[in-house]
């Protein structure tokens, strides 16, 4: 299935038919995911409406790592395959998990400041995810620095794959260094340590952010992909 | 083996011949680092409790400037494409070249840095914990610059990517470097964390060599 999407045009064909349902998806589910997290869930009996920030900051955290890890996953298949979809998927999903990522930042430390007592503190969690918006810089560097195209690209697949090792790092990071940042409180196999009045807006704004990052990075790679069959045509050659 | 040694002097004889500009990698680490007595004050206790600290970063960023002038000048020249057609195969340059940009800034560094240390009022039992951490992580600069040099090649400003490049994948070497250092200090066992960075240059022994070639041919064939 993977390798049929090799080819842009059957890749765009059910790229323009997703991205709308995906945008869809988001609009609705940030919709309820906002208004339900923001206005009707409870407050927390310590951390107050404070709690609220949490909505935002867990599934942009999510995000950051999951939009890491599919770009490390598509450098591979680029890589190995020289699937030209997969190469072009990193660069465009890079600004958005930087992006995901430097919410996820911002909103855990205006978080961090009312209940630690610090707008930033030097623990495993936050250092490691510091770590991780680091290398989404440094990809989107190290992409665009080339004259050649493909040059950067398999650099940049190289630093992607490289960078991976830190995707674990973060995840464990709350398990291996006991330190401030709480572990995790939904894991596949136990039953949620969260209440289901705060665990469905939670869901729904995942959702929310997974559908928005889906419809944003199918546009970006039309547009790549466009991008690029406009530079072959002015070179001159078939596309 | 031979080839491989001729590599090897080569790079050296060339960044010492090369006069001022084969020790400006040493130079640049002392005068950083006596910076901070400077920046801080001289008081004794506080500089002891950041040695280690001032002494890793340090090191990191010299380390990280002689590798311009060993990899992006012998990729403007040519030498590189050239090398590719000795009999040495590329992940044997990409060797050649790490182990002559450790002989040059981490060797010197590991020398330096037990000067700079007592300028910093480390006390000298310390010195044997340094010593083997530092050699480590300029194991691991070398290493893991190498590949990010040679991945920079064709770049529109190689330096300043380097260093962005490869600052974040330097950080755990930092941190273990910092924190063995910290508990000789504290008079601690420091061996688990020299250990753990023993595995960090194991385990990029292999790899970043490897990787390197493979960006050494994907130049030739540009």
């Amino acid at each position: 299935m993977i390798a049929s999407f090799a080819n842009p045009r059957r890749f765009l064909k059910l790229a323009r038919r997703v991205q709308p349902v995906a945008a869809a998806v988001a609009v609705a589910a940030l919709a309820v995911g906002l208004y339900t997290s923001l206005v009707t869930s409870p407050d927390d009996y310590q951390q107050g409406s404070s709690v609220r920030i949490m909505y935002i900051h867990v599934p942009a955290a999510w995000m950051a790592l999951f939009v890491y890890t599919t770009m490390a996953g598509a450098a591979f298949v680029g890589l190995v395959w020289k699937h030209i979809v997969a190469e072009l998927y990193a660069r465009a999903a890079a600004p958005l998990g930087a992006a995901f990522t430097f919410i996820c930042l911002v909103t855990g430390s205006l978080w961090g400041k009312p209940m630690w007592g610090a707008w930033w503190v030097w623990d495993a969690r936050l250092t490691s995810v510091l770590i991780l918006f680091f290398l989404y810089l440094g990809y989107l560097a190290l992409a665009d620095a080339f004259d050649d195209e493909q040059k950067g690209i398999n650099a940049g697949a190289f630093l992607l794959l490289i960078g991976a090792v830190n995707i674990p790092i973060i995840k464990f990071s709350v398990e291996w260094w006991n330190t401030l940042h709480q572990p995790a409180s939904l894991t596949r196999l136990a039953k949620p340590a969260i209440d289901a009045a705060m665990l469905l807006p939670l869901l729904a704004m995942a959702v929310g952010f997974t559908a928005l990052f889906m419809a944003l990075v199918l546009v970006r790679l039309q547009t790549e992909i466009a991008r690029r069959r406009l530079k072959i045509r002015r070179q001159g050659g078939g596309a | 083996m031979v080839p491989y040694l001729t590599l090897i002097k080569r790079d050296l004889r060339l960044y010492l011949t090369r006069g001022s500009e084969g020790m400006t990698t040493l130079f640049f680490f002392v005068v950083t680092a006596s910076l901070f007595p400077l920046a801080l004050g001289g008081e004794q206790a506080i500089l002891q409790r950041m040695a280690p600290g001032i002494i890793w970063v340090s090191a990191l960023l010299a380390s990280l400037l002689s590798l311009e002038t060993l990899y992006h000048r012998d990729e403007e020249d040519g030498t590189f494409d050239l090398l590719q057609f000795s009999p040495v195969p590329p992940i044997g340059i990409a060797l050649a070249k790490m182990a002559a940009h450790w002989i040059i800034s981490g060797l010197a560094l590991v020398l330096a840095g037990m000067v700079v240390s007592q300028m910093l009022f480390m006390p000298p039992s310390a010195l044997l914990v340094l010593a083997p951490s530092l050699l480590l992580g300029t194991l691991y600069m070398s290493l893991l610059g190498g590949m990010g040099a040679v991945m920079t090649f064709g770049a529109r400003r190689p330096g300043l990517l380097l260093a962005l490049l490869i600052l974040p994948l330097y950080i755990p070497m930092l941190i273990l470097g910092v924190t063995a250092m910290e508990a000789a200090l504290a008079s601690l066992p420091a061996k688990p964390y020299l250990l753990l960075q023993l595995a960090l240059v194991v385990a990029a022994l292999p790899l970043a060599p490897w990787v390197t070639a493979v960006f050494l041919r994907m130049n030739l064939r540009s």
